[in-house]
């Protein structure tokens, strides 16, 4: 066989996903998304969302028990590569609908909070752009956002507006500007916002 | 009529969802929603994760 040569594919990125439970906190105890020391505000808070306490009134198990999803991402090793949420707006509230009675009275979904552990970003090392883990996670919140047939067919995100990183990966995933804006008190900054229209889910209900 | 009363009565979720849509962003939403044109995601779903191999791994890590 010497000399011969082997044309082997990439390798697909092996990702499975748990929907995250107080269980799973010892899962998370070590997150952090910040490659450098000291952690931008928007990495501490990542990093926080996910282990508050729920007496915090916010965090992952506060908003979980308020509908919000929320799910952990593991590799083939068990190790967490990072986690994603899910919830719907709170639009559209009935002055603006009285202003621009063709919006349809129901929400949109909305990523409240999205990250990937510094030991993975840019992962899995060689991975074409299709095959990252920073893909596959955003790929899941579209597709667990399309089930929700009940809200309009868009996906929106807030993002400080310094996180560059993340806004190059939102309009990777084709995510475009949104004339919405939140403004961050304890940031003393107006995050900005992205939004991405979903394909309909072809299925009524889950079997 | 039923179904408008069940659009009135939306739970209110906070996160960052809890700010009132903008007059501007919720036309900029009914112009999007009729741009037939606009690229439509699908994404992808994943395989479900074992939980118990998670916890027995991240136990056996805490006792090294």
């Amino acid at each position: 066989m010497k000399g011969d040569f082997f044309w082997v594919g990439a390798m697909a990125t092996i990702l499975k996903r748990i929907s995250f439970d107080k269980d799973l906190i010892p899962l998370v105890h070590d997150f952090d998304c910040a490659p450098e020391y000291p952690p931008t505000f928007w990495e501490e808070e990542i990093n926080e969302w996910i282990r508050l306490d729920p007496s915090a009134k916010d965090g992952a198990l506060y908003y979980l028990a308020k509908g919000t999803e929320v799910w952990l991402y593991a590799n083939e090793d068990d190790d967490i590569v990072g986690y994603g949420s899910l919830c719907n707006s709170n639009w559209p509230d009935p002055a603006v609908v009285q202003q621009v009675p063709k919006l349809k009275r129901v929400p949109i979904s909305l990523i409240p909070a999205v990250g990937i552990d510094r030991r993975f970003q840019g992962g899995p090392e060689g991975a074409e752009t299709a095959e990252r883990y920073s893909t596959k996670i955003m790929n899941h919140l579209v597709f667990a956002a399309r089930r929700h047939t009940d809200r309009q067919s868009f996906l929106g995100l807030y993002v400080h507006p310094a996180n560059e990183k993340a806004i190059k990966l939102y309009r990777r995933m084709q995510f475009g500007p949104f004339t919405q804006k939140y403004r961050h008190e304890k940031a003393g900054v107006d995050y900005v916002s992205m939004i991405l229209r979903l394909a309909d889910y072809p299925f009524q209900s889950e079997a | 009529m039923e179904e408008a009363m069940k659009e009135e009565k939306l739970p209110l979720l906070a996160a960052y969802g809890d700010k009132a849509l903008s007059v501007e962003a919720a036309e900029q939403l009914v112009r999007l929603a009729e741009d037939a044109t606009l690229h439509a995601a699908t994404g992808e779903d994943l395989p479900m994760a074992d939980k118990e191999k998670l916890l027995r791994k991240v136990a056996l890590q805490n006792t090294r």
